[in-house]
């Protein structure tokens, strides 16, 4: 087990050093067409051959896990810092703010993500710039993932205010401000810190999900989701098994992540 | 709904091996399995699923086993050693009774409980494969409307989808609330 973790840390951060380098690495610019090789096999120019427009597969996977990887970690990190302010707010106070709140994520856990993702999607134009929709796209998949989140780090704010060392702290005469930013928040490091690790590999996977049916980030960016929109044709699988390399990239990766990380809780 | 029983009856029936046998030979197999599946986007499941020819319910039930099976192996596993279970396998008990009777009704509970989500990560999952599949279905409107802007039908959808995922909870929750006083 503790190989198989070793081998999933190598990969992940083969991963990070990879869409940190994707400009360095890619042998093209990823939006290049070669409109005389298009949809042509791996080749030593093309390794893993070129899409209908003529462009390098492998620079645009190399671009593709930039921003996916970069963005779901931005988004992530948005949702937690989200579901922390609510979880911190809603646990500490109790009352009539921890109901609302406690509503406000019931209603959100109602929610199908990607039926809601959808009907957000579709407010936003859909021939955006490809910034645009990089953002809208990780801004949307935070705005629906925060509630599991906010639900847990709630229930441990709401352990904390009763722990000893708080009761005596307020006991002191701390303030609130200063029991919620000195006491509690540096106490909630570990499960804010598995939060995020636990939405990341849930975004990756829907912006893969979006980028398949078409609504996710818009061409000419690259990014796994709208690289795998070539699978609309499933049927040119067999001939050409290479369209699948940003899949099991996409795969290796968020493996890759339920093994280096602590156990995490699948329902996301 | 075909999706959510084949997903739910391999994954208990899977759990309930794993949990009796104990062997390693038997639990890695199926935790890999589960964790492979874990890692793939629904979208490619049904790619791949429809490139073999498989039932698009047979791809939501992929989609479902690995977020079932862990939680019902662990809840059986744990069951297996409380100590209400512990002291009957010591009043010697025999094993079929033991497994029926004492050990499947404490993991009953959050199992119940769970079956409230599963249907909405079922119908998340429909609408890649729906619109892979090109088959019928709640996922292919919805897909439709969101490309052609349809905001009325995509918010129609997606409430009612809310309200039938609102609806499944509740009875979860009335049937674990049932379950517990009986148990008790």
């Amino acid at each position: 087990m503790k190989l198989i973790r070793v081998i999933a840390l190598c990969i992940l951060v083969l991963a990070t050093a990879v869409s940190v380098g994707a400009d360095l690495l890619a042998p093209h610019d990823y939006t290049e067409q070669f409109r005389l090789h298009a949809n042509e096999a791996p080749s030593r120019s093309f390794p893993l051959g070129t899409d209908e427009l003529g462009r390098d597969r492998l620079s645009r996977l190399l671009q593709g896990t930039r921003i996916s990887l970069l963005c779901a970690a931005g988004a992530a990190f948005l949702a937690t810092g989200a579901a922390g302010v609510i979880g911190l707010v809603a646990g500490y106070f109790g009352g009539w703010v921890d109901e609302m709140a406690g509503a406000i994520t019931d209603l959100f856990l109602s929610l199908p993500w990607l039926f809601a993702l959808l009907t957000l999607r579709v407010l936003f134009p859909l021939n955006t710039s490809t910034g645009v929709s990089t953002g809208a796209t990780f801004l949307l998949l935070a705005s629906v993932g925060w509630a599991p989140s906010a639900r847990v780090i709630r229930a441990s704010v709401a352990n904390l205010r009763n722990s000893g060392s708080i009761v005596y702290a307020r006991a002191y005469g701390c303030g609130n401000t200063h029991l919620l930013f000195i006491h509690i928040l540096p106490n909630l490091k570990p499960v804010l810190s598995a939060q995020f690790w636990i939405l990341m590999p849930a975004f990756i996977l829907t912006e893969a999900n979006l980028g398949v049916l078409g609504l996710g980030i818009n061409e000419p960016a690259a990014s796994w989701g709208n690289m795998l929109a070539e699978l609309q044709n499933y049927q040119r699988i067999p001939e050409q098994p290479w369209i699948l390399a940003p899949a099991l990239s996409l795969i290796l990766v968020v493996g890759s992540l339920q093994f280096v990380l602590p156990r995490r809780n699948i329902w996301q | 709904m075909a999706g959510l029983g084949f997903g739910w009856s391999a994954a208990v029936l899977l759990a309930v091996v794993a949990t009796l046998s104990r062997r390693v030979v038997t639990v890695v197999p199926v935790m890999a399995l589960s964790g492979s599946l874990l890692s793939i986007p629904s979208a490619v499941l049904a790619a791949v699923s429809l490139l073999l020819r498989l039932s698009p319910a047979v791809t939501i039930a992929a989609v479902l086993f690995p977020r079932i099976f862990p939680n019902a192996y662990e809840l059986l596993r744990a069951s297996l050693t409380a100590p209400h279970v512990v002291m009957a396998r010591a009043r010697g008990l025999p094993p079929a009774r033991l497994f029926l009777f004492h050990v499947v009704p404490s993991a009953l509970m959050p199992l119940v409980a769970l079956g409230g989500v599963s249907v909405t990560l079922a119908s998340g999952a429909s609408i890649p494969i729906e619109a892979l599949a090109d088959s019928p279905g709640v996922g292919q409107l919805a897909w439709q409307a969101a490309l052609g802007r349809d905001l009325p039908v995509l918010v129609s959808v997606t409430l009612l989808l809310t309200a039938i995922t609102v609806a499944v909870n509740v009875l979860a929750d009335l049937l674990v609330a049932r379950l517990g006083r009986h148990l008790a």
